[in-house]
């Protein structure tokens, strides 16, 4: 279809050997200061990336805590203070100092210019801040949980925060209140980025599915973020000053603070899992081989999950004293929300249906990614009947759920994106044993961990329990998770070694090891230059044209396509428009 | 750079406009009539006033559809936002198992 | 995906114009990105303050009595003087963007004092208004302290102990209602107050700028950006000044 193959510069193809370009981002500036005053949305990536794996890993060593705990069916590790401390600090510091940024702050920042064919983000300037209230934020957090910690859980529920927590949740919620800062800066970056800078060419429909997930969950963010920013600066206020707005003791009304908090929080589910979806869009139609199936209905999918989604809130309200009417119109609204969810998992499938896959190790989560998502998202739609909620509420049931989503999805997505882009950002490649080792050890440890709380849940255990002793043949279930979350660590940590020895080990990745599609491969070397491309990409095609071979592919361990075997990747080299 | 220089003229006319609808909520607030009917003159004044400042101040109204779009979806997601809210605490009066201390609507 | 041709120049500053950042390829595509970028920004700031705003709501709907009584113990004719003030403001700040518009120095610079000026006689009123309230022991959670009779005797119904319209439940008190009326006028009022002083430092940083030749006809982006926050915290204001200080005038017979 179309034979018009200009050749990048450095575009190493065939049995070449791939070679590092000469000049790249990482290595223009070495000093502190051309990393910690750069403006570059790549360097920037990294900053943030180094920060949020330091802080995943933080945060899953509160986990293991809890788990540790949870081994016996009496609280004997832990005191019932520590246990809430904990369970606050892993929860808060997944929630706000990893999961919200995690895609968007490193991915979305490396790659969206990348992308859509800009040099850089609108607002470097806007994007370093953003970096630095964050780590400004997390060095709240550290304090904070040095200090002692705080016990009323990420979800800071009135009165409990305002009257009764006896920890430091002023201090907790002035971080969290920074963290929501930096993601509105990089929202609003991203929204105006998208709008404004993409290449000639580049229209709406011709962008990837990972940029639409983005400008979604960047919708989401400035329209949410802010609400849950005032909820906690009321608390504080009435913590402070005991002016009454939650407690009820002081004429405040506890409801209105779970409205404010979910009016956000439940969006917030949509801004970890968007960008997710995003990847996997990308990572199942590179390794099927196939032009995504379905390409509008994913990309208003993500739209409408984005409005819809503000409209569910009420879910987690059930049983505070909501009106049983509102509950009604959320329940039914949830119902709806899974429907743009349930087509996203539909187009995935039907792109890889008669599709050559690879199964790279990026391939692995995101097939990992379909399948715990499928549980995650219906396992919510359980948890939206009103009637089952009741039972369910607040049990293992729901923590089950959510980590299904959050975990089995949004991190497991975050895994993908790690090893479908790491040779992009770094220019070497891991080995693709141990890659594809964690990838099914992450799998099965996952399922061992979180399949087991499904079941104690429904037997009704509640959440944030550290005791119990009043049910002692739960037990099974409870060690069971434990066993699975040892195996789930090593599937966690793995990457950190084999990635780390690739970037000193692993073999030169060439410009587009996967033979993908997109500006990001066929245009930028890897690592990118400084500004991004060397000639500022036009666009002509759609996306993931996987009819056509991929521009600049470096055959990489059995990745070609059929069809770059038969047309060499860059035998006609005319410079054509 | 093409920007609409808008004429004096249109400033003041909107200032003066917004010191009338200022006047105009104050009378509105002693009508003697039904509370709500105060809030919703109240809300409509307000709402109006700000389109005029959105518009003209703001000059959206020279500008492109985009800019249109993004200056609607605030105000159009506070709207959500309210209409979900309050139709939980109204009808948590009507509900069976009320929690805080609702109030028939028309008290409002 | 796609084609690529040499068609821009990476790192091209030859042609660019000396205002346009590196990021960009010209100086519409900036002011178009800024002016988006701005505009995502006020978007934001309504979702933030519709957060305070709902509780007013929903507060307005549980305790009816208490914010007619507490609405009508502010000080309308000041706070209407205020609005004006305000919209004044917007005014100067509006015609300080069209001096830059069209490279009017000096009226940019006189307008943007203008601006200043009436932004602290603003805050100033306001700062008096609460040391009023500080006087009257209309602190919430610190000295509040509220004189019942004073507000029931046009109608009778406001007594000290309002029986709740669900029997199953008991109202607080009304001293503790009116006390969230206050509690609200404080947050809402210091949250506006709070934009106004971070819109004042800005207005000074920016009139240093001008001052030095920083904007021209072709670059007055900031001037313009600024103008937006500028309105939009107008805005705020045309939403508070009747709700908090207009609550059914009418009810309570005026001040
Ligand atoms: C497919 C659509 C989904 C539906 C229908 C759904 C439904 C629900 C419902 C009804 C609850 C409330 C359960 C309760 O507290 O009793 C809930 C809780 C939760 N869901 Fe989902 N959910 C969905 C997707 C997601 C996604 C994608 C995420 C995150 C990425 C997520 C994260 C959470 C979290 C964090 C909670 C519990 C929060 C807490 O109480 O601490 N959900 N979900
Ligand atoms: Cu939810």
């Amino acid at each position: 279809m179309n034979t018009n193959i200009t050749s990048v510069s450095q575009t190493h193809s065939g049995t070449e050997a791939a070679k590092m370009p000469e000049q790249h981002y990482l290595n223009a500036g070495y000093d502190l200061k051309s990393w910690l005053l750069t403006t570059d949305h790549k360097r920037i990536a990294v900053l943030y990336f180094i920060l949020i794996t330091f802080f995943f890993f933080v945060g899953g060593l509160f986990a293991a805590l809890i788990r540790l705990e949870l081994v016996t069916p009496k609280g004997d590790l832990l005191t019932a203070d520590v246990y809430n401390r904990v369970f606050t600090a892993h929860g808060a510091v997944m929630i706000f100092l990893f999961l919200i940024p995690s895609i968007p702050a490193t991915f979305g920042n490396f790659l969206i210019p990348l992308m859509i064919g800009a040099r850089d983000l609108a607002f470097p300037r806007l994007n370093l801040l953003s970096w630095y209230v964050y780590a400004l934020s997390s060095i709240l957090f550290v304090t904070v949980v040095l200090l002692g910690g705080v016990d009323t859980g990420w979800t800071f529920y009135a009165p409990l925060s305002t009257s009764f927590a006896n920890g430091y949740v002023v201090l907790t919620i002035v971080a969290a209140f920074f963290a929501g800062f930096s993601s509105i800066f990089t929202g609003i970056n991203f929204i105006a980025t998208i709008h404004k800078m993409r290449a000639p060419g580049m229209t709406w429909f011709r962008l990837p599915l990972y940029v639409w997930g983005h400008y979604a969950t960047s919708l989401i963010i400035i329209l949410g973020t802010p609400v849950v920013a005032i909820a906690l600066i009321l608390i504080a206020v009435e913590r402070v000053f005991r002016i009454g707005i939650f407690d009820p003791a002081l004429g405040g009304d506890p409801i209105l603070f779970q409205h404010l908090f979910w009016f956000y929080s439940h969006p917030a589910v949509y801004i970890m899992v968007l960008p997710g979806m995003g990847v996997i869009s990308e990572v199942i139609g590179c390794f099927s081989r196939k032009r995504v199936f379905g390409y509008k209905f994913i990309a208003f999918s993500s739209m409408a999950i984005a409005l819809v989604g503000f409209l569910v809130w009420g879910h987690h309200m059930y049983v505070s004293g909501q009106s049983v009417y509102a509950g009604m119109v959320f329940s039914l609204i949830t119902y709806v929300v899974a429907i743009p969810s349930a087509i996203k998992v539909f187009n995935w499938t039907a792109t890889m249906y008669k599709g050559t896959i690879y199964l790279q190790t990026p391939m692995i989560y995101a097939l990992s990614f379909i399948g715990l998502f499928i549980i995650g998202g219906i396992t919510g739609v359980v948890l939206a009947s009103m009637a089952a909620d009741v039972h369910l509420h607040d049990t293992y049931f729901v923590v089950a759920h959510f980590h299904y989503v959050m975990v089995g999805s949004a991190v497991t997505a975050y895994l993908a994106a790690v090893h479908f882009w790491w040779p992009k950002i770094t220019g070497r490649m891991y080995s693709e044993f141990f890659g594809k080792l964690a990838a099914i050890i992450t799998f099965i440890g996952f399922n061992l961990t979180f399949l087991p709380q499904f079941v104690v849940g429904y037997l009704g255990m509640p959440r944030r329990y550290y005791d119990y002793s009043f049910a002692p043949e739960w037990q099974i279930w409870h060690a069971a998770s434990t066993l699975g979350s040892t195996v789930l660590a090593v599937g966690f940590a793995l990457p950190v070694f084999y990635l780390t020895y690739s970037l000193i080990y692993g073999e030169i990745a060439g410009q587009n090891p996967w033979g993908a599609k997109g500006l990001e491969w066929e245009e930028a070397s890897s690592p990118p230059a400084k500004f991004n491309f060397d000639k500022m990409p036009i666009v002509n095609q759609e996306a993931y044209a996987y009819d056509t071979p991929a521009r600049g592919q470096t055959h990489f361990r059995g990745v070609t396509s059929r069809e770059s075997l038969s047309i060499p990747p860059t035998s006609a080299e005319t410079s054509h428009i | 750079m093409h920007h609409h220089v808008i004429p004096l003229k249109v400033y003041l006319t909107i200032f003066g406009s917004l010191l009338f609808l200022t006047i105009a909520t104050v009378g509105v607030s002693y009508m003697p009539t039904v509370p709500i009917v105060h809030l919703i003159g109240a809300l409509i004044i307000a709402a109006i006033k700000t389109t005029l400042i959105v518009m003209f101040f703001m000059h959206v109204r020279y500008n492109s559809h985009l800019i249109w779009s993004f200056a609607s979806l605030g105000f159009f997601f506070v709207l959500l936002f309210m209409v979900f809210m309050m139709g939980d605490y109204i009808s948590q009066y009507y509900s069976l198992t009320p929690a805080t201390h609702a109030v028939p609507f028309d008290k409002f | 995906m796609s084609l690529a041709t040499p068609t821009v120049d990476t790192h091209a500053t030859g042609h660019h114009h000396p205002e346009v950042r590196h990021q960009f390829d010209d100086l519409e595509q900036q002011h178009d990105s800024y002016s988006l970028g701005m505009w995502a920004f006020v978007v934001q700031e309504v979702m933030f303050f519709s957060g305070m705003i709902v509780c007013y709501f929903i507060f307005r709907y549980k305790y009816p009595e208490a914010f007619i009584a507490g609405s009508n113990h502010l000080n309308l004719p000041l706070s209407t003087f205020n609005t004006v003030v305000l919209l004044s403001s917007s005014l100067t700040m509006a015609l300080a963007v069209h001096a830059a518009q069209l490279g009017h120095k000096m009226r940019l610079l006189q307008f943007l004092m203008a601006t200043l000026i009436l932004g602290s006689i603003f805050l100033g009123v306001k700062v008096y208004e609460y040391k009023d309230k500080y006087d009257h022991n209309l602190i919430p959670g610190y000295n509040f302290k509220w004189e019942t009779e004073s507000t029931t005797t046009e109608h009778g119904e406001a007594t000290d102990e309002p029986e709740s319209l669900n029997p199953a439940l008991k109202m607080p008190p009304l001293a503790q209602q009116v006390e969230v009326f206050y509690g609200l006028y404080f947050i809402l009022t210091g949250a506006h107050a709070i934009h106004m002083v971070i819109g004042a430092v800005i207005i000074l940083i920016i009139m240093v700028l001008a001052w030095y030749d920083h904007f021209s006809p072709n670059y007055y982006v900031p001037i313009e950006m600024f103008g937006l926050y500028w309105h939009f915290v107008d805005i705020v204001w045309v939403f508070l000044f009747p709700l908090l200080y207009l609550v059914d005038r009418a009810a309570a017979g005026g001040h």
